[in-house]
């Protein structure tokens, strides 16, 4: 008898180890990343749960909301030159001082959130910015630095007051011939926040969606514990100026170091003034947090665009955002509301 | 009980064990460093890296060739024809988590090394 419950026991073990690991991998949480080019950065898309088939259409879909995005709102198209037909921003410019257009929800809903900025930054954010970024060669990557004069006849068509917005009729119209829309600065966080609306409704709960300077987080990264983003350092591409503390929010970065020409020794970025038509000098990185990436994406732009010191108590001012900025003094400034969420990097380069 | 009882028995408690303690080897990755290079999702070029040695690659890119060269546990895009740099202005980089990444190649450099990893990493950088 003793004999029997031994065997039985030696015969049992081996099972048991096994189905307890097998339950081990099997019950884990999966993790599905896709990756992909779209919007001029890479994409990488990672989202968790329990069902690996799920986690994989999901993440197709998302990725294919944002292409859709992508094409609603392109300027430029190399792989399609000269002009996107599919681009209702392209229809738009190309009907300035013609006739209003008729848009979707998605292009309206960006159209109407620009110009809220515009406002908010009293017009040193403008989605009209277009004539000026063409001039500077941004865009189509052949760069040269435009003469006052040039400027000067190229602000006179940027104005958002001059974009007329319909909403009964959902059309959109720019009073001015020759006047053009560039959402450069906000159809990727549009996009990314769309990406994880489809994700939610697939029902993920946590996933990291992370384009470049737009990184929109699901959930938590484990129980109580929050999601950990990085931001680069300005002048070290290869080290962090800070780690923020994200839960279900989204982090945007603006930096002067991404979209750079140098001619005869100085930079110029595409972060341009709509109020002087250069590049905003006084940050060098802008990190804003916001429940949501498309608000962040805004925010972040508009807020490099401003000077530091008025940046700084805008987003003190604005509910549910956080803002992380290095100027060009080298100083890091952040609001009192990530006090407890940051750790900051000075990197013997800055000061706080 | 017979042999084959005793055999049977063996042989499934070997098989437990051997599943128990090599799953490390039939699940995870290797553990050395390596430098991983992706063009278009395809992985175009695997390194080992090795403290001490120095090699250079040309890869095609979507764009033209990009020169990828290792330097012990490090690896960077050391030059390429893009017209924006962005990748070679990178410079080296040197633990997991980084990567370098080059748009108009639609090209990535990744580096996996077990040893470096730790748990203060941050989840994505923000670039």
């Amino acid at each position: 008898m003793k004999k029997k419950l031994r065997l039985t026991f030696l015969i049992i073990m081996p099972f048991t180890a096994l189905f307890l690991y097998a339950g081990c991998v099997f019950l884990q949480p999966r993790e599905f990343t896709g990756e992909e080019f779209l919007m001029d950065t890479l994409v990488s898309i990672s989202a968790y749960g329990a069902d690996t088939d799920l986690l994989r259409s999901a993440t197709n879909e998302a990725f294919a909301e944002m292409r859709r995005i992508e094409d609603l709102t392109d300027r430029f198209d190399a792989k399609k030159n000269p002009a996107d037909p599919s681009s209702e921003v392209n229809r738009i410019n190309e009907m300035a001082g013609i006739a209003p257009v008729p848009v979707g929800e998605d292009v309206f809903t960006m159209l109407q959130a620009a110009k809220a900025y515009f406002t908010l930054t009293k017009g040193a954010f403008d989605v009209t910015i277009g004539p000026v970024m063409d001039l500077w060669g941004f865009g189509r990557e052949s760069y040269h630095v435009p003469t006052e004069e040039e400027l000067r006849e190229a602000l006179t068509l940027v104005d958002s007051d001059q974009l007329i917005l319909d909403r009964e009729k959902q059309t959109a119209y720019l009073a001015q011939p020759g006047m053009s829309l560039d959402l450069g600065a906000i159809a990727k966080g549009y996009a990314v926040e769309r990406a994880a609306a489809v994700l939610r409704e697939r029902g993920i709960e946590r996933a990291l969606i992370n384009a470049g300077g737009n990184i929109r987080v699901l959930g938590e990264r484990a129980q109580n514990t929050p999601w950990r983003i990085g931001v680069q350092d300005p002048r070290a591409p290869s080290e962090l100026a800070g780690i923020v503390e994200l839960t279900a929010e989204a982090a945007t970065t603006s930096g002067d170091y991404n979209r750079v020409f140098t001619l005869d020794g100085k930079n110029y970025h595409h972060l341009i003034s709509s109020l002087t038509g250069y590049p905003a000098e006084d940050n060098i990185s802008v990190t804003v947090i916001t429940p949501d990436a498309f608000q962040g994406d805004l925010l972040s732009t508009a807020l490099f665009l401003l000077d530091s010191s008025e940046a700084l108590r805008l987003a003190e001012e604005l509910e549910d955002t956080e803002v992380f900025l290095i100027t060009s003094g080298m100083n890091i400034l952040y609001s009192s509301g990530l006090k407890e969420k940051i750790e900051v990097k000075t990197n013997g380069r800055y000061s706080l | 009980m017979s042999k084959t009882d005793k055999r049977l028995i063996g042989g499934l408690i070997l098989f437990g064990l051997l599943l128990f303690f090599g799953r490390g080897f039939f699940f995870e990755q290797p553990d050395k460093p390596q430098a991983v290079v992706k063009v278009q999702g395809e992985t175009v070029l695997t390194v080992d890296l090795n403290e001490g040695e120095s090699k250079t690659y040309t890869v095609q890119g979507s764009y033209g060739p990009v020169l990828v060269e290792t330097s012990g546990r490090q690896v960077r895009a050391a030059q390429a024809t893009c017209p924006d740099q962005i990748c070679v202005h990178q410079g080296w980089i040197h633990s997991p988590g980084q990567s370098v990444i080059c748009v108009p190649n639609e090209m990535v450099i990744y580096l996996l090394d077990k040893d470096k990893e730790d748990s203060d990493a941050p989840d994505a950088i923000l670039r």
